[in-house]
């Protein structure tokens, strides 16, 4: 479950408004797409839920925690995949994944069962003894989605999750996310492309220059843009040619 | 002219002209607080290298000037700084030429090899100025203002200053471009290219000892060689034979200063073409594939299974990857365990070869036990507090920090990891310890753990001071790993922080001796007093870590 409330934050000292008095929420076993076109302010506002950033003003609650006074259970109940990623190349991949599993504290019976499960997922066992320095992009992103996992967390929250991914991967990655949601977990990722939010997603917010312009079902929202000209816009700019 | 824009753009980059222009436009209250920074810094290190490098270089000149060898002050300051950036350089060249993040933008560029190690390699001229002006300023001084030298004095002295640092340079970039190269064919790299540096150090330590011992003096020898014309100014030299050039040409008459003085520029100039000349032909295939790393070997089901079942507590899962990341990281371990490891060695070996260790020891022999062992104690804390292992720990997670602040471990118990961290890393210093138990000391095994301990115990607050320090202002935005742990300031604030709590603990103990007090009671008195002034940083930390965790803005 995830809430934000009346959530603000601005850089340069308020010269550019990256996110407006954003406010939405997010049930359990719901699948939320987050969309919008570059330099919306998706990025920004997952930083700040997940602690990376603080907000000027509203609050943000991650599976009833608040982030700000609460942060180490609403960490422990969620999990972070950003945009790029920055891992300790110096570390095997294998010590990686051990790295999480201790600091998210995965018992040794559970974290083993797991690792191997989504090592085979993601084809990645083959490539787990070696130093992440020697990974693709793509398996860094594996890497990293697979350490995510690892404690089953009740919020999954991911920006921009499928950029990067080959298909195959990104299929599996689709699929994963249905089955957490169907254990009545929560899933929360951004896109800039509106397919993937369609096929994907229970729900659909629609930011644009830091502000949530639209919020609902992929019906509900194609309903709306048949009268709102603004609407129609952005999925024009959100649509793959 | 694509050249000077290389160059401008690699100045540019290395000083952080365009941020600072940035700041200096929009945020003048950050640049202020960087010039108050560096005024910090620099009124903190004022007295203490006046004190201690000032004096110093007026003695050294003044003992020269009473046997009629004034300029002797040159000479050792020359050949100092030489060495000095011959051993210490190492990692900062190997950084800037081979793992630099622009080089991935840079080499697609067209531009010759050389031309990208050359503008490269006059940045770290630039950037060793910091070294050589500290040696070079004073001694300039004494010598010139001590015989009244004239015009031509201050204007050659400024022109070996500036060029100084050039051959040392040139000799390690180029026994680091053929090492790379060289090292790119095997399969291990790291631990060839660990080995290749240790080899280039042992080298030169090893042709120092060679001619110094070249003809073993005897005593009259010696003394005759002291009273000769330029005597200690070539005895000194002979470590590096450069120095004497540079020393005649600022002191010679007429034509034999202006031949020294060329042949000095003229060795310089031949230094940079080989080193160039060696770029064009290994500076790329050195580069390309030199961060491969070790090839793909299947990992057995065996090491798999065992891999994914070994569980720590999450603090001693932070010191295990903050040590991993350090040992497997070429420059970390070179300017944190190196140090450890090669420093007292480079300050032993020079005793040991220059026969002056003999006396030395007659005179600690009549140092009572007492003192000798704090000191033994204090040596094991001072050699990890020059290693900036603690105080770069957070900069030094630099993009990584994002994960640091996303897991869910308090930052208290992240602290408690890199205490850990630090802690084992500064146990090196024990096996050095008994080391010089064996070849000096004799101290028996009751003295061997009481000084470990004590050691122990006092590197603690330079570790929890240190952590601190960079704790208040990570530094995470740095374009390569060298950056982040030496041209970090905040090894530089620690090293002032960790001289003021060690001020503090010498006082302490004399303060006790003057009182004496048993000798048991004093170790033990000295260890609870460091372990005292380790708990105030200690708590400070606990108090702010999660609102900074909170605060610092990770790239
Ligand atoms: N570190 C930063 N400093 C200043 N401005 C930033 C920073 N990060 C993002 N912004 C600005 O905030 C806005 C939103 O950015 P971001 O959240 O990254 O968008 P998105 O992820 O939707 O592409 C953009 O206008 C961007 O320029
Ligand atoms: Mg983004």
């Amino acid at each position: 479950m995830i809430k934000l409330h009346g959530v603000s934050k601005s850089y340069n000292k308020g010269a550019v408004k990256a996110v407006d008095n954003l406010s939405l929420s997010v049930k359990p076993g719901e699948i939320f797409g987050f969309l919008g076109p570059n330099g919306a302010g998706k990025t920004t506002t997952i930083k700040m839920m997940v602690g990376l950033l603080q907000s000027d003003s509203g609050t943000i609650t991650i599976n009833g925690y608040n982030i700000e006074q609460e942060p180490l259970k609403a960490k422990s109940s969620l999990s972070y995949v950003p945009d790029n990623p920055e891992v300790y190349e110096k570390l095997t991949g294998l010590e990686y994944l051990n790295f999480l599993a201790d600091v998210y504290r995965v018992p040794a019976r559970i974290r083993k069962e797991r690792m191997e499960r989504f090592l085979q997922l993601f084809e990645m066992t083959q490539a787990v003894g070696d130093l992440i320095q020697s990974y693709s992009h793509g398996m860094r992103q594996k890497i990293v989605l697979i350490g995510a996992l690892l404690h089953e967390p009740e919020v999954f929250i991911l920006d921009e999750p499928m950029v990067g991914l080959d298909p195959k991967s990104a299929h599996n990655l689709k699929e994963y996310m249905r089955e957490h949601c169907n254990q009545g977990k929560t899933v929360f990722f951004s896109t800039h492309v509106l397919e993937v939010a369609e096929k994907l997603c229970d729900r659909i917010g629609i930011i644009r220059r830091g502000q949530l312009i639209a919020c609902g079902t992929m019906a509900e929202l194609k309903q709306q843009a048949q009268n709102e000209g603004s609407l129609e816009k952005i999925f024009l700019e959100l649509t793959e040619v | 002219m694509n050249l000077l824009t290389l160059i401008k753009m690699q100045l540019n980059v290395s000083f952080n002209w365009s941020a600072l222009k940035w700041y200096a436009k929009h945020d003048k209250k950050k640049i202020l607080g960087g010039i108050a920074l560096v005024i910090i810094v620099i009124a903190s290190l004022a007295p203490l290298y006046y004190f201690v490098a000032v004096n110093f270089f007026k003695t050294v000149f003044l003992s020269g000037y009473s046997l009629g060898q004034p300029e002797f002050v040159l000479t050792f300051a020359i050949v100092s700084v030489s060495m000095l950036v011959l051993i210490f350089a190492i990692p900062f060249i190997m950084a800037i030429f081979y793992f630099s993040r622009d080089l991935a933008l840079l080499v697609p560029l067209p531009f010759w090899p050389r031309e990208i190690i050359g503008a490269k390699f006059i940045t770290v001229v630039i950037q060793e100025y910091l070294t050589v002006l500290p040696f070079m300023l004073p001694a300039l001084y004494f010598y010139g203002t001590g015989v009244r030298a004239g015009l031509y004095f201050w204007l050659v002295g400024a022109l070996i200053t500036l060029i100084l640092p050039i051959i040392p340079l040139t000799i390690i970039s180029a026994a680091i471009l053929v090492l790379m190269r060289v090292t790119n064919l095997g399969k291990r790299k790291d631990l060839l290219r660990y080995l290749g540096m240790t080899l280039f150090l042992v080298a030169v330590l090893a042709f120092n000892y060679f001619v110094t011992q070249l003809e073993t003096l005897s005593q009259e020898e010696i003394m005759k060689l002291i009273f000769a014309r330029e005597g200690l100014a070539s005895l000194v030299s002979r470590a590096y034979p450069p120095a004497l050039w540079a020393t005649r040409a600022l002191t010679a008459q007429g034509a034999a200063a202006l031949l020294n003085l060329a042949l000095f520029v003229a060795l310089t100039l031949v230094g940079i073409m080989i080193m160039l000349f060696l770029g064009d032909r290994l500076f790329y295939r050195g580069l390309i594939g030199g961060d491969e790393v070790t090839a793909r070997k299947d990992i057995s089901s065996d090491r798999l299974a065992k891999g994914m079942s070994q569980v720590s507590a999450p603090a001693w899962a932070i010191a295990k990857r903050e040590i991993k990341v350090l040992v497997r990281t070429p420059i970390y371990f070179f300017n944190s365990i190196g140090v450890i490891l090669i420093a007292p060695l480079a300050m032993f070996l020079p005793l040991i070869w220059g026969n002056a260790l003999e006396p030395i020891l007659t005179m600690l022999s009549a140092v009572r036990p007492l003192y000798l062992n704090l000191g033994a104690a204090a040596s094991i804390a001072l050699v990890a507090a020059f290693a900036p292992a603690a105080s770069t720990s957070f900069s030094r997670e630099g993009k990584q920090f994002w994960l640091s602040q996303v897991m869910p471990v308090a930052p208290r118990e992240q602290i408690n990891g890199k205490i850990i961290y630090s802690l084992l890393l500064s146990l090196l210093g024990i096996p050095l310890v008994f080391l010089a138990s064996v070849l000096l000391f004799h101290w028996n095994i009751q003295e061997l753990i009481l000084i470990s301990l004590v050691g122990i115990c006092l590197t603690l607050p330079s570790i929890t001071v240190s952590l601190l320090i960079d704790l208040l202002r990570p530094y995470l935005t740095w374009p390569n790993p060298q950056v982040a742990i030496k041209q970090n300031l905040n090894a530089v604030f620690a090293m002032v922080a960790t001289g003021g709590l060690y001020y503090l603990t010498y006082q302490f103990a004399m303060y006790m001796m003057h009182r004496q007090f048993s000798d048991l009671l004093i170790y033990g008195g000295v260890a609870a007093f460091a372990l005292l002034l380790a708990a105030i940083p200690y708590g400070i930390m606990v108090r702010i870590a999660d609102q900074r965790f909170r605060e610092i803005i990770a790239p």
